[in-house]
């Protein structure tokens, strides 16, 4: 147990310190500010012998305000043949991975028809799922295999958008691709339709879900479904998929064991799963994996590892997490992707602690603490992009940060309100959230003002300051140093541990040797001993 | 939606079996609730093929869902260990339905403990009959997965 997530946080450590050139998000263009997506259809043939698209999106915007100019985002890769909005052609200019749309005539309030015909070769990751883009490949029979990322480089790289995390297509996608009619498409939400004409075949996907914009990809492959009937905590009916090479259908029916006990698992934790009347589905890939909505890619090659003696897979788990952590619930500003990634990640330790117990769990934070970096906040600033809040201290300082709040809100209380948030629809779906809405969240349901403990943990790199001050006749003064607020501490004195509140006043202790501070660790901590 | 789903189409039912824990009180099943939902449409492609057929039955139970409720909440015993320990929880399991109708590869998907998965388990098994899932006109084998709450009445 202690290898696997030895393996899992330097596997984290390891390859995320590669930097991304392509980014999307930041501070929001004004004439993108008055423009909110409604809906996305993107309709495209994938030419496999050039490594081209061509076809169009057709998005469905609602103006707040009347505009003379609509702007979108689509890489320069590409060329644009034709923009129509409600219907007519309009002069446009495109440069700078920007289409700028002159209307003739003002764009008045309300809904708009926009659809820009394009093709091209969109541009090719060079090291996905760290790198985004196309990713051509070909699997052991031959077949192509072909899949996208874009959560660093967004929605852009293939589609033009509005490529910012704070607006998501409240109405969904359509995604209507056609390919040679001996590989498959898998997309997200439901399939409605394949055509199959001459030699190519045209899949329509559609979900009605909001999609955040890098989950709006799909995979083509020589692929097979394997699907499986589920119940959801809440008692709705569901479908487990699995769309898995043809190559590798005989690992499909033990991966789908291991995937719906982590369903079962992460349900317990993070209630219903968010989009059961779509599907519950992971594609295999040929990068390593992605959180894409209701198609979660995976591509870990089925490597296995135990915990509690038996088969788990820890990518599975944690790109499944995802369609809680930052597809249910999505930070409106990459300022917030810990929201993501942290809380994500201390997911997958709860699997270790559902399954393994309460030791292995601890074991998990007592060894990951080693692996921060702490240069900078987790929180650095608003209006940031995804290049720059992209940090590995998201992962696991993030997931260290709310194995803290744990401790010192007590399971009776952190539990329900984990849920309770991931649940409430005022922070889901349509609605996404910042850093302040967990914290006020939380110091709400907990009674007590958590901000302090954010703070010091999100938005500086400090640590705890725990000040022991040795006082005559075997006692010592124990304080906070950093932090007005009172904290649960663990205090072991001559052999026997204590939980014992402890503040900036200080609390005294009696001891024949220096007491130990915190020895399960629940804290990233420096103690001061005077 | 005209295609339809070769494998799988799902049954959801929650049955809820209570029972008093009070010794020499009333330890029978109260209450059986069940959970209907629209079915998601799921479109299946099935050896490369993609198979089109409007005229899928979908299996029934003789008599009725709900006969099969009364079914398994008159044959489950709430396991005395489970009973006298105060172990209750849902069990989840799935199961297939094969072309003859029989309930074959019962398997628990989550489960709650020993005595309560296997209890679940041997009533699903020795269920009677089903009528099986045709597909124009054909039997074909379903999979089903079913929510079964062992729950004690304080």
């Amino acid at each position: 147990m202690k290898k696997i997530y030895l393996i899992v946080f330097l596997t984290f450590s390891g390859i995320l310190t590669y930097s991304q050139t392509l980014t999307n998000g930041g501070k929001i263009k004004p004439e993108q500010a008055i423009m909110d997506v409604r809906h996305y259809t993107i309709a495209l043939n994938v030419d496999f012998a050039e490594h081209a698209i061509n076809g169009y999106t057709e998005i469905k915007v609602n103006m707040a305000k009347p505009s003379h100019i609509l702007l979108f985002d689509l890489m320069d890769s590409l060329n644009v043949s034709k923009v129509l909005v409600n219907g007519k052609t309009e002069h446009f200019d495109y440069k700078n991975n920007l289409i700028t749309i002159h209307p003739e005539k003002e764009l008045p309030v309300g809904d708009a028809i926009v659809r820009v015909y394009y093709s091209g070769k969109p541009h090719v990751a060079r090291r996905p799922p760290w790198d985004d883009g196309f990713i051509w490949s070909k699997d052991s029979t031959g077949h192509q295999w072909m899949a996208i990322t874009a959560e660093g480089a967004g929605g852009k790289l293939y589609f033009p958008c509005k490529d910012h995390p704070s607006d998501e297509p409240n109405e969904g996608v359509d995604m209507i691709i056609t390919v040679p009619k001996d590989l498959f498409v898998a997309g997200p939400g439901l399939l409605q339709k394949v055509t199959k004409t001459g030699a190519t075949a045209t899949y329509h996907w559609k979900t009605n879900y909001t999609i955040n914009n890098y989950s709006i990809i799909f995979n083509v492959g020589d692929y097979k479904v394997f699907s499986r009937p589920y119940i959801t905590c809440d008692g709705h009916k569901a479908t487990v998929q699995f769309y898995v090479l043809n190559e590798h259908a005989d690992k499909a029916n033990h991966f789908l064991d291991v995937f719906i006990k982590t369903i079962h698992e992460q349900e317990k934790y993070f209630g219903e799963y968010p989009f059961r009347k779509e599907k519950i589905a992971m594609a295999e890939t040929p990068h390593l994996g992605m959180e894409h909505q209701t198609m979660v890619a995976y591509g870990n090659k089925f490597r296995y590892t135990k915990v509690g003696g038996e088969d788990y897979d820890w990518l599975m788990h944690h790109e499944f997490g995802h369609e809680w952590w930052g597809n249910k619930v999505t930070a409106k500003d990459w300022a917030d992707y810990w929201i993501h990634e942290g809380i994500c990640s201390f997911g997958d330790a709860l699997y270790t602690r559902e399954f393994a117990g309460e030791k292995e769990y601890n074991k998990i934070f007592q060894k990951s603490i080693f692996t921060f970096e702490n240069k900078l906040p987790i929180v650095q600033h608003s209006d940031m992009d995804e290049d720059a809040a992209y940090i590995n201290d998201i992962y696991s300082k993030g997931a260290f940060f709310m194995h803290t709040l744990r401790y010192v809100m007590g399971d009776s209380l952190f539990f329900p309100t984990l849920k309770k948030f991931v649940t409430s629809p005022q922070y889901t779906y349509d609605n996404l959230v910042s850093t302040d809405d967990v914290e006020q969240f939380f110091t709400k349901q907990g009674g007590y003002n958590l901000k302090p403990l954010f703070d010091l943990y999100l938005r500086t790199t400090n640590k705890l300051e725990i000040h022991i001050k040795s006082l005559p006749a075997n006692k010592y003064l124990i304080q906070l140093q950093n932090i007005d607020m009172k904290l649960p501490l663990d205090i072991t004195t001559d052999g026997v541990t204590k939980r014992l509140i402890v503040d900036a006043k200080g609390l005294r202790v009696e001891s024949k040797s220096i007491p130990v501070i915190d020895p399960e660790v629940f804290y990233i901590k420096k103690i001061i001993i005077e | 939606m005209k295609n339809a789903l070769l494998i799988t189409l799902l049954l959801l039912i929650t049955y809820d079996l209570k029972a008093q824990t009070n010794d020499a009180q009333r330890i029978d099943t109260i209450g059986i609730a069940q959970i209907t939902i629209e079915v998601p449409k799921i479109t299946h492609i099935g050896e490369g093929v993609f198979v089109s057929c409007d005229d899928q039955i979908d299996a029934t139970f003789p008599g009725g869902i709900d006969k099969f409720n009364q079914y398994v909440v008159k044959n489950i015993r709430y396991p005395d260990f489970a009973k006298k320990h105060h172990i209750q929880g849902k069990v989840y399991l799935n199961f297939i339905i094969d072309k003859d109708g029989r309930i074959k590869s019962v398997r628990i998907s989550r489960g709650v403990s020993k005595d309560i998965n296997e209890e679940a388990i041997r009533v699903l098994k020795s269920s009677p009959k089903w009528n099986p899932t045709k597909m124009c006109g054909k039997a074909i084998k379903t999979e089903y997965a079913i929510a079964i709450n062992f729950s004690l009445d304080k």
